[in-house]
């Protein structure tokens, strides 16, 4: 079972990320690919209207609700407001967990607003993925950070610290046992030593996918594919540990 | 034909490839030659031991090999006679890391380096990718501080400096993009119609950070036209290498 943690679908502005794919296309290529369910963030939604974003990935995936698991984005800085809206997205609109870019978005992790909506997450009992390897809002012991005060709290680090700072993002999963790592992010050489230094159950998969050429959702799998690891450890990290993390029946 | 741009040899904390090796996966994925470049340690502080041995490695390997030179540029004159002896036994260009080597590419301490490189007619490959020492536009400043001397922009700023890597190339003429630890979306985008760079972007593979089936299978999913396919996976580099007194 494949199961893809990180793509994206796009309100439709065309700032920044351009060529995004629509939802059809992006489960179709996926699909053929053999992924079965996919975990959506929104693209272009991190800034401007949460809310408005928010509704809008619902009512994108709502069709394809057998496949698609929306999370939901808010800005900390909006404070109750952010809070109240977190709460709408999972209690009403269905949402399994909490998005966070805080390079893009623009807010820093370390402070209290981030802290009240860590709270808020163990509360309503989602994950929270960050973008991470990215200095100076997403560098990955600052997130790390977060999982350390909250050891209730599930916190994902989506690309394992990326190219540049994979080994804190390793350093983080060694000490914290709540801390997850999202696979690819690092070099292949990265995250073969992340995988012999830590092993596979903390790992797993998403591709990044709908962000311009469905090649990348191809060249993901195959990153995975590189890894030197028997295959129980490989169907892990594809599907079966978000399953377990999101309570999906294998 | 197609050239990897960007490869190491020998053995470091932890990347560890020999020649052999790397021939055997060339033969293997059908690369015909390789830019190839010391690892970590002797990158930052044991330059002529790498030196000489990649200086082995190509006089084993002359036809498949082409060796750039690292030395540290904080050991100023020091560096300065290394990279001048190694370029003498062979070796066919730089390759600075200020990342492991401590500084940023915009700093002055670099400059007897890249002006030996315009005299001795060498390309310098600079890592690019970490914040604060070694972003695309920095490594731009420093091309157009040398207009005479060819730039390899290495990992076209790879991971997070997508937003930037095609604006800081073009504000330079001398600047080429390696490929290796992008993104095929970055890719893509490198090679759009409306860049015009589609001559200065070189394949790389990073070895042994990555694998050819990987690296190679970004380029070919990229890249659908034949033409530009071959330009990127060797033509380009190997004008590169030419028009930099090879």
């Amino acid at each position: 079972m494949i199961i893809d943690t990180h793509c994206h679908l796009a309100m439709g502005t065309g700032a920044l990320f351009r060529d995004m794919l629509s939802p059809s296309r992006l489960r179709d290529e996926l699909q053929a690919r053999g992924v079965e369910k996919a975990v959506v963030f929104t693209a272009d939604g991190f800034w401007g209207d949460c809310r408005e974003s928010n509704d809008r990935l619902a009512e994108q995936t709502r069709q394809f609700r057998d496949f698609f698991i929306p999370w939901a984005t808010v800005h900390p800085y909006n404070g109750q407001a952010a809070i109240e809206e977190l709460r709408r997205s999972v209690l009403d609109l269905g949402m399994r967990g909490l998005k966070l870019h805080s390079w893009l978005q623009g807010f820093s992790v370390s402070g209290p607003s981030m802290y009240t909506m860590v709270e808020e997450s163990i509360k309503l009992n989602i994950p929270i993925t960050f973008h991470d390897g990215s200095p100076p809002y997403s560098s990955s012991l600052q997130i790390a950070n977060l999982a350390k005060l909250y050891p209730e709290a599930t916190i994902i680090l989506a690309h394992s610290g990326l190219r540049e700072m994979w080994r804190d993002a390793l350093l983080a999963a060694q000490e914290l046992e709540n801390i997850w790592l999202g696979f690819p992010g690092p070099t292949l050489a990265g995250m073969q030593m992340i995988v012999d230094t830590i092993g596979a159950d903390r790992i797993i998969y998403g591709s990044d996918g709908g962000v311009g050429h469905p090649s990348s959702i191809s060249y993901a799998l195959r990153i995975i594919d590189e890894l030197r690891l028997g295959s129980a450890d490989k169907a892990k990290i594809l599907g079966l540990n978000a399953a377990r993390l999101l309570r999906i029946p294998t | 034909m197609i050239v990897d741009g960007h490869a190491h040899l020998g053995k470091g904390r932890e990347k560890w490839l020999e020649p052999a090796q790397l021939v055997a996966q060339m033969d293997a994925y059908g690369v015909n030659k390789a830019v190839v470049c010391p690892v970590e340690e002797y990158i930052i502080l044991f330059n002529r031991d790498g030196n000489d041995y990649l200086q082995k490695a190509v006089q084993a390997y002359p036809d498949r090999l082409i060796g750039f030179a690292s030395v540290n540029p904080w050991y100023g004159a020091s560096a300065t006679e290394e990279l001048k002896r190694a370029i003498g036994q062979g070796l066919r260009g730089l390759k600075l890391h200020p990342r492991i080597q401590g500084y940023a590419i915009t700093n002055e301490i670099v400059y007897p380096l890249i002006e030996l490189a315009a005299e001795l007619d060498i390309p310098v490959y600079c890592h690019t990718g970490t914040y604060v020492c070694a972003e695309p536009f920095q490594l731009a400043h420093l091309a157009r501080h040398y207009p005479e001397v060819n730039f390899i922009m290495g990992h076209s700023g790879a991971a997070d400096f997508w937003n930037d890597v095609i604006p800081a190339a073009r504000s330079t003429s001398n600047v080429y993009l390696e490929t290796s630890k992008t993104s095929p979306v970055t890719v893509m985008g490198l090679v759009s119609q409306e860049t015009a760079l589609r001559e200065r972007v070189v394949f790389g593979s990073n070895l042994p950070t990555s694998s050819y089936p990987l690296e190679l299978a970004k380029i070919r999913e990229a890249i659908s036209d034949d033409e530009l396919r071959t330009n990127i996976l060797g033509k380009n580099i190997m004008r590169l290498l030419k028009a930099s007194g090879g």
